[in-house]
């Protein structure tokens, strides 16, 4: 990690919610619009710019699209949607979980969207049982509420093989 | 740069206070304080306790977020099966379920059928809702299905409403259900039903709900709300609310030639046709006996035959706007090479029967309606093989009102024709 003082201009450091200090270039930070607004409203890149809530795991995975897509801007759009759908493959639901908190965060709006869509994917062809158990949603119906549901879904899934 | 921390930070503060991860608040503080150097984070080491902060993180899901999830799974999951994820969703747990609906649409703004109370909503102004009809001459059933063609759609037909054929001395009754395994009325599927009077010339529509029930879906409604008076408790005792009523001319001269058919749909007033009215939209099975409803009471005491309204009464024009629509078969046109009567089915129709029809609103000078709302086909029906016709629906009418008219000409009238 390189200290934060000596950083020149084109270069800006934030801190990961576990301490972990990322210094980046300012092109690639500029893919972040909360970065960006910081950046336009006089923010001197001296300054060690901290994210909590963004573990290092997370904020490593976001620099990596962010530089990936900095990078990439004026090359082939087919190179990064392969890029994008490799990203995200194989992640399980947690470090997804502190993806899409980040992006949500960080107003990385093109992150935001495959994590969002990633997540919707994975609701697709499943039971609400099944659901609850993958975002560990506590199930919060009376017992009343819970029948009226389940009759709902009966009308829903039946008579499909 | 002290400006811009300030926003920065309160929007720290504002995901930390839907957290309740304490050793994550530390760890947030500490970096704040600039204190902390390269902390491990609990979510890298699959730990047990690890596995906990994911789990209740998730149930912390920013609302915007879940928003945005459920916006883009509905979006995608437009055709049946595919669409009862989005019915899942709403099962999920209360939070979910507020979210899910305010994504869904009616089919009206959308043309989708998503919950069972579809079936009950308004179909869409522009183009119709197709579905086809299966007829089970074992079981007594009509199956209606949502889809183009059994051929077409297959397995993959969506099954909307199921209906039972019990014929007694002096009616003939078609109980209409959510599914083809319960008829009783006290089922929580059962919807409503068609009952013929003697000669089989007029038909009733009966709705186990009130039809004023018409509380259009309103945002700041919480599911609380919904869900207290709604379903179970409430459908128990069910009603039977008389929703529309069709008649068949009788054909005293025993000619043969078309059928004349009218429905009265007293539970939709005639302004639902008229420039930006609206249809009576339910938006849950909740059966509200006891509500009063001023909009149809007018319309309840009126002659409903067709042609009767009196153009002299005093407040005309109120009148006339809550009077009940009206609808007719489109004539026939006699074809003479082919010495048949003909309709333009566009193609939805193919075999020839005295059952097929096309409704139009029946309307009168007075009532204001757009000339091309008159000419609007806003159900058709018709056979186009063994036990097998369609029917294709649009605003005002809902898949079940659809549904009875048609099943209405499914029942021989030796009378009429």
């Amino acid at each position: 990690m390189a200290s934060s003082i000596e950083n020149n201009n084109e270069k800006l450091t934030l801190k990961s919610s576990d301490g972990e200090e990322f210094l980046v270039e300012k092109h690639v930070a500029l893919q972040s619009t909360l970065l960006q607004n910081m950046l336009d409203s006089d923010c001197s890149s001296a300054d060690v710019i901290p994210l909590p809530k963004i573990d290092a795991r997370t904020l490593a995975l976001v620099l990596g699209y962010c530089k990936k897509h900095a990078d990439a801007s004026s090359s082939k759009q087919g190179e990064l949607n392969s890029f994008d759908s490799e990203f995200l493959k194989d992640m399980d639901m947690g470090a997804l979980f502190n993806l899409v908190l980040a992006a949500n965060f960080m107003e990385i709006k093109g992150l935001l969207d495959i994590a969002a869509q990633k997540i919707a994917d994975t609701i697709k062809d499943k039971p609400h049982q099944e659901v609850r158990e993958i975002f560990h949603v506590e199930n919060d119906y009376t017992p009343e509420e819970e029948a009226a549901v389940r009759e709902e879904n009966r009308w829903a899934f039946e008579g499909f093989p | 740069m002290k400006m811009a921390f300030k926003g920065v930070f309160r929007k720290f503060r504002e995901m930390k206070d839907d957290s309740k991860n304490k050793s994550r608040r530390r760890a947030d503080r500490k970096c704040m304080h600039g204190r902390g150097r390269s902390h491990i984070a609990p979510e890298s080491s699959p730990s047990p306790s690890a596995s906990l902060v994911q789990e209740s993180r998730w149930a912390n899901l920013p609302p915007e977020l879940l928003l945005d999830i459920i916006q883009r799974l509905e979006a995608s999951q437009t055709l049946w099966p595919a669409r009862r994820d989005v019915v899942a969703c709403g099962a999920v747990c209360r939070l979910w379920r507020e979210t899910v609906k305010e994504v869904v649409r009616t089919p009206e703004q959308c043309g989708l059928l998503t919950f069972p109370i579809s079936v009950k909503q308004p179909g869409p102004r522009d183009s119709p809702i197709q579905c086809f009809i299966k007829r089970e001459r074992e079981t007594s059933m009509y199956l209606l299905y949502l889809g183009l063609t059994p051929a077409l759609s297959g397995d993959f037909s969506k099954l909307l409403l199921a209906a039972r054929k019990i014929r007694r001395t002096t009616s003939t009754n078609f109980v209409i259900s959510l599914g083809a395994e319960d008829f009783s009325k006290t089922s929580d599927t059962y919807i409503g039903k068609l009952r013929s009077n003697l000669l089989g010339t007029k038909f009733s529509i009966y709705d186990c709900q009130h039809p004023c029930d018409h509380a259009i879906q309103s945002k700041g409604r919480s599911l609380r709300n919904c869900y207290s008076t709604q379903q179970l408790s409430s459908r128990v005792p069910t009603g039977n609310h008389n929703v529309a009523t069709i008649s068949y001319e009788l054909n005293l001269l025993r000619t043969r030639g078309p059928r004349r058919m009218f429905c009265a749909m007293q539970s939709i007033p005639i302004s639902a046709i008229q420039e930006g009215g609206t249809a009576p939209t339910p938006s849950t099975f909740r059966s509200c006996v006891d509500e009063r409803c001023s909009l149809f009471s007018a319309a309840k005491g009126k002659d409903l035959k067709f042609g009767s309204s009196s153009p002299s009464e005093p407040l005309e024009s109120v009148h006339d706007a809550r009077d009940p629509l009206m609808l007719k078969n489109k004539a026939p046109r006699w074809h003479e090479q082919l010495q048949c009567w003909c309709l333009n089915f566009k193609g939805r129709v193919t075999v020839a029967s005295v059952k097929n029809f096309q409704l139009v609103a029946a309307v009168e000078p007075c009532h204001n309606v757009p000339a091309a709302e008159q000419e609007k086909v806003i159900l058709q029906f018709g056979k186009i093989g063994k036990d097998i016709f369609t029917m294709d629906y649009c605003y005002p009418l809902s898949a079940f009102q659809a549904f009875a008219i048609c099943l209405s000409s499914f029942d021989t009238k030796p009378a009429c024709e």
